[in-house]
């Protein structure tokens, strides 16, 4: 291992500094309110030198890979994950709450790097244990943040069902190394795979994959009221987590499975329009906002699906675009939840009713972020839905795009109807004007500067088309 | 394209203006003073256009220029005018003065409503001036949402149905619509070149006939939809009725007018052989939307539910003259078109006033209400007629389709 070596994997070893630093921090009892100042501000300092040249290359015999690629990725969970920090330094600044934040922290750096070692992995072994890395710390903040309250049995089902998904993906790794005798991406690329083994292996790993996730968003979800944070833990979850998971299973699709793509073509044709239809009914029918949060992510995974059916390079860039975009907005909405309820402790989507009387800019950003991830122009999310389905259109998958854009009327709807009861002139409002911190408004100013005017600026997507995108 | 993009500053430029202050002198003002200088900038650009020897019967655009979005994808926002947009921008501009007029009254949440309006008014704007069709589904979305916003907090709780389910629809017709743009693209180049989303740079290729007979339903009855054809309008009536005054001018005088235009340079002029082969079934739709305005015109006694059919009816016209893809029917639209826009922007005003005062005034504005009618009846006939002479002059059963269509529609 050289120095060069080192350069390969700097935002690895960047964010194990961070996490060293962090957990020194922890330990030391004086200085609580400068902690939360400088753990951020280092943070910043990371994303920012993520986005220097860096090199390209393998490692570890080929188990270890970094390609530009796999660097804009890295940069994009980065900057969304800096994004959920600021977001959540408001609940931390809490006197009740300086218990946890260390813990928070490095737990949620810990989850980032296992996100990179997921993106940067080479073979099937560093891909899992990656996947794991990036999952077990979420559990644990859970049941960290949420203390002596939980009931023991919840916690049980949390990490049993997220064990099941874990075993049903090793099934499928195992049998796709058992019917080609080697863990290295780099041979499975060469290989042709055509037998029933393969492809059996492929599904249930992918099922594996959605299981795990799944597991995860809902089990967060089945919390009491009034927890700390556990707003910011599922927007990490279903934005960041779902992101990296996304941006993942499609590398592998794309450059290690192109052999088997009439298969898994066309059965995530069949799962995309399942996900969409499916989202909108599920949407249409909460009434807790963090549950409507949860289904709308399902939603826009559905609608990223049809970005990746039309299997070329155009739908790779137009899947990072939209990821981009769905990070923005998406956070835009979580992070005006988060403030609220983090505040407040109320979280019914009749709580937001009478919104815009009290607190009229947190309430415009809402509807921003939720026009946006209905696909409304001019706002980013038109874009990103755009390219998608242009994605899907150059592979002619017309019908799939006309059933697309058809339930883009029914998740409006489903926006705008929550949207509108923030609007409502409400006889007595639920919750009572409050001011946010520093950090929380400037997390909330990068997402409404982002839902406006990302797509606008064309060159994002230029800049995507044209970096070459290495190894794969 | 330096004139051109001051339709897109000066509204941009209100709705920042709002943003300071939410006084209502000021919101007036500033209202004003950029519907002023939109009046302006049309008069300006008439002016240049008529003086410019090349604009006789010429196909170019005028004042065009491109502004790069995506170089790679080759998506540019390309700007350019011809005379029928022209005509339809200065419709526009009146348009929006008069629905600044018409909203004077309006007391709460004013600096809300002015923002979504100048919003629409953007949309509107852009719309017109795009010479992409990326551009003009960008801008037909632009113009969607505000609709639905003015319409849902100016309304009371039962109207917001009829409101919700008519901007569903057009929500839908904005899906088809994309899809069907999308379709455009991908075919925009068949022999493997850059793919545009320019129409003039389309126009010189002949997309596929193949392709054409998937697209052309799309891009055309997604702007019809919007436009409020037959099966798709039956809210139409009850929501212009049950809607107040501005968000019934601003419905039918902007958007259905824009999407007629839509119709008629996304669909009927870029892919016009399948736009012949479906000719037929859609004059009969559109014949089917008229009669089911005139239908509805007979049964209702009253002037709001009167006034409510018309756009319905006077679209269907257009879209009618539209199909009959000569230059005489074409030119017959766009002149209906501008007709009706200023028509619209007069006669929801008049009604309201009705209801306001009830007294003497309320005759002498019924009786210019029926003047504008009288006159627009014979302005109507007197444009269509050629187009309709001319389409009949062929032989077999079509033209006596045409000719019975030709005579239900009269």
């Amino acid at each position: 291992m050289t120095i060069n070596d080192l350069n390969i994997m700097r935002h690895e070893v960047l964010l194990i500094s961070v996490i060293i630093l962090t957990a020194i921090l922890t330990i030391v009892k004086q200085g609580r309110r400068l902690r939360q100042i400088i753990i951020p501000g280092i943070f910043l300092l990371v994303t920012i030198t993520g986005f220097l040249p860096s090199e390209e290359g393998f490692l570890l015999g080929g188990n270890w890979i970094s390609s530009p690629l796999l660097i804009i990725m890295k940069n994009i969970l980065n900057a969304g994950t800096l994004i959920i920090l600021l977001q959540s330094s408001g609940c931390l600044k809490n006197e009740k709450n300086t218990d946890i934040t260390g813990w928070f922290y490095s737990l949620i750096f810990v989850s980032l790097l296992g996100m990179y070692f997921m993106l940067s992995s080479g073979s099937l072994l560093t891909f899992y244990i990656g996947l794991e890395l990036a999952t077990v710390p979420v559990i644990v903040l859970n049941v960290l943040l949420t203390g002596k309250k939980k009931p023991r049995a919840k916690i049980i089902r949390f990490y049993s069902t997220s064990a099941i998904a874990s075993m049903i993906v090793i099934c499928g790794l195992s049998m796709i190394y058992g019917a080609s005798g080697s863990m290295l991406f780099s041979d499975l690329i060469k290989m042709n795979m055509c037998s029933i083994t393969h492809v059996f292996g492929l599904i249930v790993f992918l099922t594996g994959i959605v299981l795990k996730t799944g597991f995860i968003s809902f089990n967060l979800l089945n919390t009491d009221k009034k927890e700390r944070l556990q707003v910011n833990l599922l927007s990490f979850v279903s934005v960041i987590l779902m992101s990296s998971l996304f941006f993942i299973v499609t590398i592998l699709l794309y450059s290690v499975f192109p052999s088997l793509h009439l298969v898994w073509q066309k059965s995530i044709l069949v799962v995309s329009i399942v996900t969409i239809t499916g989202g909108n009914i599920m949407l249409l029918l909460q009434k807790n906002i963090k549950r409507f949060l949860v289904y709308s992510s399902v939603l826009q995974a559905g609608y990223m699906l049809v970005g990746i059916v039309g299997a070329n390079r155009f739908g790779m860039e137009a899947m990072i675009y939209s990821i981009i975009v769905y990070i923005l907005s998406a956070l835009g909405v979580y992070g005006v939840v988060s403030a609220v309820t983090n505040s407040t402790g109320k979280e019914e989507t009749d709580d937001f009713k009478g919104l815009y009387g009290t607190n009229p800019r947190l309430s415009l950003l809402m509807a921003l972020g939720l026009l946006s991830l209905a696909g409304i122009p001019p706002l980013a999310g038109f874009f990103g839905r755009f390219f998608l389905f242009m994605a899907a259109a150059e592979q002619k998958f017309y019908f799939l795009v006309l059933v697309a854009a058809l339930n883009m009327v029914f998740s409006l709807y489903c926006y705008l109807r929550f949207a509108g009861k923030m609007f409502v002139v409400a006889k007595e409002s639920h919750v009572d004007a409050f001011r946010n911190g520093m950090a929380v408004r400037a997390g909330l100013i990068i997402c409404t500067a982002g839902i406006l005017f990302a797509g606008l600026a064309g060159f994002i997507f230029d800049y995507l088309r044209s970096m070459s995108f290495g190894i794969f | 394209m330096g004139l051109l993009l001051f339709y897109l500053i000066i509204p941009l430029l209100a709705i920042l203006a709002f943003l300071f202050s939410d006084e209502r002198r000021y919101i007036r003002l500033v209202s004003y003073t950029a519907v002023g200088m939109q009046l302006v900038i049309t008069i300006l650009l008439i002016l240049l256009f008529a003086n410019d020897p090349a604009s006789k019967g010429s196909d170019r655009l005028f004042f065009a220029g491109d502004i790069g979005w995506s170089r790679s994808l080759n998506i540019y926002f390309s700007v350019g005018v011809d005379s029928i947009s022209i005509a339809l921008l200065s419709m526009i501009s009146l348009v929006a003065l008069s629905t600044l007029l018409a909203s004077g009254k309006i007391d709460n949440h004013a600096r809300e409503y002015y923002i979504l309006l100048f919003l629409m008014i953007l949309g509107a704007n852009g719309f017109f001036i795009s010479a992409s069709i990326f551009s003009m589904l960008l801008f037909t979305g632009i113009s969607i949402v505000p609709v639905y916003l003015i319409s849902c907090y100016r309304s009371s709780e039962h109207r917001k149905v009829l409101t919700t389910v008519q901007v569903l629809l057009v929500a839908s017709g904005f899906a088809i619509l994309s899809t069907g743009i999308t379709g455009i693209y991908m075919n925009s180049a068949p022999d493997g070149n850059q793919m545009t989303f320019n129409i003039q740079e389309i126009s010189t290729y002949i997309i596929p006939v193949q392709a054409q007979r998937v697209f052309f339903p799309m891009v055309f009855f997604g702007f019809a939809i919007i436009a409020g054809i037959f099966p798709f309008n039956i809210f139409l009536a009850g929501f212009l009725k049950s809607s107040h005054s501005q968000v019934s001018m601003l419905y039918s005088g902007i958007l259905m007018n824009m999407s007629t235009y839509g119709a008629l340079k996304a669909s009927i002029y870029l892919m016009p052989e399948a736009a012949g082969e479906m000719s037929m079934v859609l004059l009969i739709i559109a014949a089917a939307t008229v009669i089911y305005g005139i239908a509805g015109i007979l049964y209702r006694r009253d002037l709001a539910n009167f006034r409510s059919h018309i756009p319905g009816v006077i679209s269907g016209i257009i879209l009618f003259m539209m199909l009959k893809m000569n230059r005489q029917g074409i030119t017959a639209a766009v002149i209906l078109m501008i007709a009706h826009g200023l028509f619209v922007a007069v006669s929801p005003v008049v009604p309201g006033r009705i209801n306001e005062s009830k007294g003497k005034a309320g005759f002498l504005i019924t009786g210019i209400m029926f003047f504008i009618l009288v006159l627009m009846v014979p302005l109507i006939a007197m444009l269509a007629m050629p187009a309709w002479f001319h389409s009949a002059a062929g032989t077999g059963i079509q033209t006596i389709l045409n000719r019975i269509l030709s005579v239900s529609v009269l």
